[in-house]
Parts: C-alpha cells; sequence; structure tokens
C-alpha cells in the first residue's frame, strides 16, 4: 500500500484506474473491497487525505485502482482536493465514480464536472440502504440513460452489488482496448497534440478564470445537478427514523451538549474502567505470575551472574520490562480505546461534537471541523496531523498541529498516565486531566496570536447517523491495532533495550548525577527518573513508565504527568513535522515543547513547595 | 431557543434569519467552499436552527445537511422563499 506525498510517477502511470466521489460516501470500502488492501474508512469527511495505490487485475491485466481523496467540486479548495484534481488530469483508463443516494445532487454536480474529462465511467449508487429508510428511492436504470454510463445500485459496507460492478468495469476497460487498438498511430499523434494545445489553452484560461466565471460554472453544475437528480428520485415523505431523530437531537445545542458530555464521561469510563480491570485482572498476573518468571528461570539455569544476566532478566531486563510496560501498561488501554473510538467515528457522531462545540472553538481561534483532527491525535499523533491537510489554511494546520503536540496525549501515553496517576488516585488522574485542557486552551491561545494568517470557518456536511457495520468495524478494528503493534512495537522495544542498557551498566547512574540539579532541586522527581526523559524522546508513554518503578508521592506523580505530557513528540511524530511541515518547524516545536515542560514542572514544584505540598 | 435571535426578514442574512424556514440565497462570500457545499446565489436553502453563543447555523440542503460557521452565515445574504413547493 502506498501513501506517499504526491509522486509525480504515479500520474505518468499507466493503467490507471480512479475511484472518485464527494468526501465521505464510502470510496476507502470499495477500494479496500477490490485491492484487499485494507485501509480505514469512518463516517465523516475526509478520512482520505492521501490517494491510496494497490494493484486490481481483470482479465490478465493489471490496473492500478488509486482512491483519490473525495472533493466537492474540481476547484481545489484544500491540498487534499488539489490531488484530487491532478489526478484527473492524469489520463486515466477509466474512472469508478461513487454516487451518495441519500445526497444524490451534491455527488452529481461533481460527476457531471468531471465528465468533462471524457473518461470512461461507472458509477456506484452507495448506501441504497440507508437511502431507503429515508424514503428515496432512485431509478438507477434512468440515471443511467442520463449519464450515459452504467450505474450499480451498491451498499459498499456488505459488498453489495460488488459482483457486477467489477463485470461492468471489465467491459468499459475492454471497449476502451479496442477503440485505442483501432487508433492509428497518426490519429493518436495528431490527438495527443491536440491534447496538449487544449491542456495549454485550459491552463491559460485558467489562470484568467475570475470569481464570477468560477461562481457561475459552479451554478451550472449544481442546476444541472438537482435537475438530474429530481428527474431519478422518487422521495416518500415519510416520519424519520428513530436512528434519524436521533442524530438530528445530537446536532441541536440541546439535548446535543448534555449528550454529548455524557458520550465524553461514558468514552474515558470505559477506556479508564475497562483498562485497568483488563490490566489488573488478566494482563498483570500474566506478567508477574507466568510470562516474568518464565523467562528469569530459563536465563538464570542457562546463564552465570552478571551484565549479561541482568540487561536480559533484571529489575531494567529486557524480558522483564518489555512485558510490565508494552503487554500490561500500553496494551489494554490501546485495545479498548480502538474499539470506543472506532464506534464513534463509523456512526458519524464526530462531525456532530464539531457542530456542538464549534463555538467554544472559534474563542480559542479554530474551528469545531478541527475538533476531529484533535480527537483523532488520541490515537496516535501522526495520523492526526496528516488529517490536518483537509484544513484549508496554513494558520489553521499549524495551530492544531502544535496543540496535538503540546497538549494531546497519544493513547499509549494516556494508558501510562492512566496507570500511573488513577492508581493513586482518581482524583490526581482528574487533575492531570485539567491541566491538560487548561494547556489546550493556553497553547490554542497563544499559537493563535503568533501565527499569521486566517483561519476559515466552519462548513461541514453533518452525516447521517448510522449504526456501524459490524464486518467494517471489526475490519477496521484490526487494521488500526494491527498497525499500533507493527509500529509502536519496534520503537518500544528499542526502548526498552536503551533502559536495559543504560541501567544496568549502570550508565544512568553517571547520567542521574549530571543531571541532578535538573530532576531533583528543579523538577523535584527522584535522580534516576532520567531515564524517563531518555526514553521520552522515542515514544511519549516511555516518558512515564519509567516513573512507575519509583515510589513518587503523589505531587511528584502530577508533576511526571504533566513534564510527560508536555514533554517533546516522540521520533514518529517529529519526522512527520518535518515532512508535514518543514524541518525547522519540526525543531521549533521540539524546542519548544521541551523547554516548557521542563520550564512549567519546575514552576509547579516550586509552587508546590511554597504551598507546602512537597 | 430556537427564535431567540432570528427575525422575519425580507433580506437579511441567514444567521439572523427566522428558524425553520426556507431561504433563497442571493449574496454568498467569496469562500470556494460553499459552492462546493451547495450554496450559491440562487439556490435554496432550509434554515433549521442556530446555535447558541455564535455557533453555527444548521442548513438543510435537498437531503443534506450542513453547518456553516457564524462568520460566513453571518455575510450569506438571503431572502425568504415564497415559493411554497420549493
Amino acid at each position: 500500500m502506498n501513501m506517499i506525498k504526491e509522486d509525480p510517477r504515479i500520474l505518468k502511470l499507466k493503467n490507471k484506474i480512479l475511484l472518485m466521489g464527494s468526501p465521505n460516501v464510502g470510496k476507502s470500502v470499495f477500494f479496500s473491497a477490490f485491492t484487499k488492501i485494507h485501509v480505514v474508512s469512518s463516517n465523516y469527511s475526509g478520512t482520505t487525505v492521501n490517494y491510496m495505490s494497490g494493484d486490481v487485475k481483470f482479465d490478465d491485466e493489471t490496473y492500478t485502482l488509486i482512491d483519490v481523496p473525495g472533493t466537492y467540486t474540481l476547484d481545489a479548495v484544500s491540498e487534499s482536493e488539489a490531488i484530487a484534481v491532478n489526478f484527473a488530469k492524469s489520463n486515466p483508463e477509466a474512472i469508478l465514480f461513487v454516487l451518495d443516494a441519500t445526497n444524490l445532487d451534491g455527488s452529481l454536480r461533481l460527476a457531471l464536472e468531471l465528465k468533462n474529462y471524457k473518461i470512461p465511467t461507472i458509477y456506484a449508487l452507495n448506501m441504497v440502504d440507508v437511502a431507503k429508510r429515508k424514503g428515496i428511492e432512485i431509478d438507477a436504470k434512468k440515471l443511467s440513460e442520463e449519464l450515459n454510463a452504467p450505474v450499480i445500485p451498491t451498499v459498499a459496507v456488505k459488498e453489495e452489488g460488488f459482483e457486477e460492478l467489477k463485470n461492468c468495469l471489465k467491459k468499459i476497460l475492454k471497449e476502451k482496448q479496442t477503440s485505442e487498438n483501432e487508433e492509428t498511430a497518426e490519429e493518436k499523434e495528431r490527438s495527443e497534440k491536440e491534447e496538449t494545445t487544449s491542456e495549454k489553452e485550459k491552463t491559460e484560461k485558467e489562470s484568467d478564470f475570475d470569481k464570477n466565471e468560477r461562481m457561475e460554472k459552479n451554478v451550472k453544475y449544481w442546476e444541472e445537478a438537482k435537475a438530474l437528480a429530481n428527474k431519478v428520485t422518487n422521495k416518500k415523505e415519510s416520519e424519520p427514523s428513530r436512528l434519524d431523530k436521533l442524530g438530528d437531537k445530537m446536532t441541536k445545542p440541546w439535548p446535543g451538549i448534555p449528550i454529548a458530555i455524557v458520550v465524553i464521561i461514558a468514552a474515558l469510563g470505559i477506556v479508564v474502567g475497562l483498562g485497568k480491570a483488563l490490566r489488573a485482572v488478566l494482563l498483570l498476573p500474566l506478567v508477574n505470575d507466568i510470562i516474568v518468571p518464565f523467562f528469569r528461570h530459563l536465563f538464570t539455569s542457562i546463564l552465570p551472574e552478571g551484565v549479561l544476566l541482568n540487561v536480559l532478566v533484571g529489575e531494567y531486563g529486557i524480558f522483564v520490562i518489555s512485558f510490565e510496560w508494552i503487554l500490561a501498561l500500553v496494551v489494554p488501554y490501546v485495545i479498548i480505546y480502538q474499539f470506543v473510538f472506532a464506534f464513534l467515528e463509523d456512526c458519524g457522531y464526530l462531525p456532530r461534537v464539531a457542530v456542538l462545540f464549534d463555538n467554544v472553538m472559534r474563542k480559542i481561534g479554530i474551528q469545531g471541523g478541527s475538533l476531529i483532527s484533535i480527537m483523532l491525535a488520541f490515537g496516535c499523533a501522526v495520523p492526526a496531523i496528516i488529517g490536518t491537510r483537509t484544513m484549508t489554511t496554513r494558520k489553521e494546520r499549524l495551530i492544531v498541529t502544535t496543540i496535538i503536540c503540546f497538549a494531546v496525549p497519544c493513547i499509549s501515553q494516556t494508558g501510562a498516565l492512566i496507570a500511573m496517576t488513577s492508581e493513586y488516585s482518581i482524583w490526581l488522574f482528574l487533575a492531570v486531566l485539567i491541566s491538560a485542557l487548561i494547556i489546550f486552551i493556553s497553547v490554542a491561545l497563544i499559537s493563535n496570536k503568533l501565527i499569521k494568517g486566517k483561519v476559515d470557518p466552519l462548513a461541514i456536511d453533518i452525516p447521517n447517523l448510522l449504526i456501524p457495520d459490524r464486518k467494517s468495524y471489526f475490519k477496521k478494528l484490526k487494521i488500526r491495532i494491527k498497525q499500533f503493534l507493527w509500529e509502536a512495537e519496534g520503537p518500544m522495544l528499542f526502548a526498552v533495550f536503551i533502559a536495559a542498557i543504560f541501567k544496568e551498566t549502570g550508565m544512568i547512574d553517571i547520567l542521574a548525577i549530571w543531571l541532578e540539579p535538573l530532576m531533583v532541586k528543579w523538577l523535584g522527581l527522584p535522580a534516576e527518573g532520567v531515564m524517563a526523559l531518555i526514553l521520552g524522546i522515542i515514544r511519549r508513554e516511555m516518558s512515564v513508565a519509567p516513573l512507575l518503578m519509583h515510589d513518587l508521592s503523589g505531587f511528584q506523580m502530577y508533576i511526571g504527568a504533566i513534564v510527560s505530557l508536555l514533554y517533546l513528540p516522540c521520533l514518529s511524530v517529529f519526522g512527520i513535522l518535518a515532512k508535514e511541515f518543514d524541518i525547522k518547524i519540526a525543531l521549533a516545536i521540539v524546542i519548544l515543547t521541551t523547554a516548557s515542560a521542563l520550564f512549567i514542572g519546575g514552576a509547579i514544584n516550586h509552587i508546590g513547595m511554597f504551598l507546602g505540598f512537597a | 431557543m430556537k427564535r431567540r435571535k432570528s427575525k422575519r426578514c425580507g433580506k437579511c442574512n441567514i444567521y439572523n434569519a427566522e428558524n425553520e424556514t426556507a431561504f433563497v440565497v442571493e449574496e454568498v462570500p467569496d469562500l470556494a467552499m460553499l459552492p462546493g457545499l451547495g450554496i450559491y446565489p440562487g439556490s435554496i436553502v432550509y434554515k433549521e436552527y442556530c446555535c447558541r453563543l455564535g455557533g453555527p447555523v444548521v442548513l438543510k440542503l435537498q437531503n443534506r445537511r450542513v453547518a456553516i460557521g457564524k462568520d460566513v452565515a453571518s455575510s450569506i445574504m438571503v431572502e425568504e422563499n415564497s415559493n411554497e413547493h420549493d
């Protein structure tokens, strides 16, 4: 699977089939089913912010199917929409266009604009089940005649209509091949020449395209799309279903905000409660009573006492802390979080939260839609930062990215923070939560003042509220958990290895002496807690895990949690910052997060000492 | 709550316009995302409600619902749609 920033080579690639459509019509589900490459799909706009490509075979011929980011028009507004435009211009073999049966006019508006590119197209009329629930019936045959192309009704999450779709695709690809073979070399050359000229004219024309002309063009496409949608749609006035009624209520301030508060508390309660239960009942006994004793017994029976044995099964031994920190500390919270978050994503709840809290977000300088990226960052900051590409201004991207790096702990780090604080007292956990909220607001306000530019206001499609399809839901969970294990396991094991070497070779004691003024005098933490600062460079949760090895007071835990929350983002985040923005921004965020973590941690310690907490 | 800030209007902005009423869009600010969502001069929008304290306006366009932030909504000028069947 490829998920790379636009690569000109893929635009030049032959045998391309584009998977296109408006945002949130289910394109990624089609992509997964056709290529057998599982990508994550969700019930809100902008899940695919870059293209995905995968091979698909029709009649012994291999094609590259490209899942193009959803776009409303071909006047690219955001970075991800610009990618869609470039693909449409890249001479593909065919387009598989996904229409949303519940929002036909919106889908047809883009479909009609795309028809100008004269690319063989077949249409998948998706979500016919949801449309039926809403009393909408679409005459696919009539629509096919109007569009002069096949239109196949589908329910993507259940793969209904997919066989017919594949057969149609094969047919139009074959027809295109036959017509190309008939074209003589001379004709081809001429048409290529014409194409180049028309492309040139088009570019020149586009540069002159003023706002009025663009608006006129939009009005024309919308009017055509609406007329066409009305022609083929039969809408029965029916009582909204219970789900639709609930969806409406969830978007209105009353009772939407109380519902949102209940949902947030319930989600947090499930992650904390079930995560703690899974850790206490199953994983800690498994690690402490079975796995670690097994490895201790194994290695002590074959190795003599010394550094090597300690590196393997000592206090910080690889075969001890890798299970204690990764399996018993991080994994339970990650799994439970993914269950909860995937449910909220798939039912279409997140855009409703964006609408409800838009006014609050505007007051701190961003807009409600940014909340989706921020909520995604609780899973992992990397896809959340990539997801900011859907934002229409650089200022908004930078503010949201800064908030994610400073104030949003990833779920692994959250798990470690929960384990450290809530096992001491639930009040300590709540104090950290409130502090994180204060940091969040402060970072948003400060970056809004410092970063030049503007933030566009909210303009968001509110998706249908759906009961997640069981199959897609579990498939998504499998992808996310596998992805976590694949991507996080390596760096976590590396951190564990570094910890074992530093501790068992005595290097940590030397560092502890050097950094004693910082750790003990300034931060009020044990000198050996310096391990947290070293490992935190590799993974965020590793800036908490080593602190669990010390007998800290509640106040020290609070300082440790705040330092860890603010401390520099992990190596993967640094990499994505450099890639998505530039190295200067990545370095600036690293320096600022580290400096603020140490400064604020120390300030809290000294204020606490003054007030008599320490 | 729903009619707190709303008013009947000849020509007014959609933020201040009556809730649960259909309007014809007269003018839109120069924001490329609006035509993409189906909000352009001449389009018919149904204003469902407005969220309090500077929150967004929720509009219904055919079978879709979209939320528009206050800043943009205040610049979208509309006139009540006299054509009942729209």
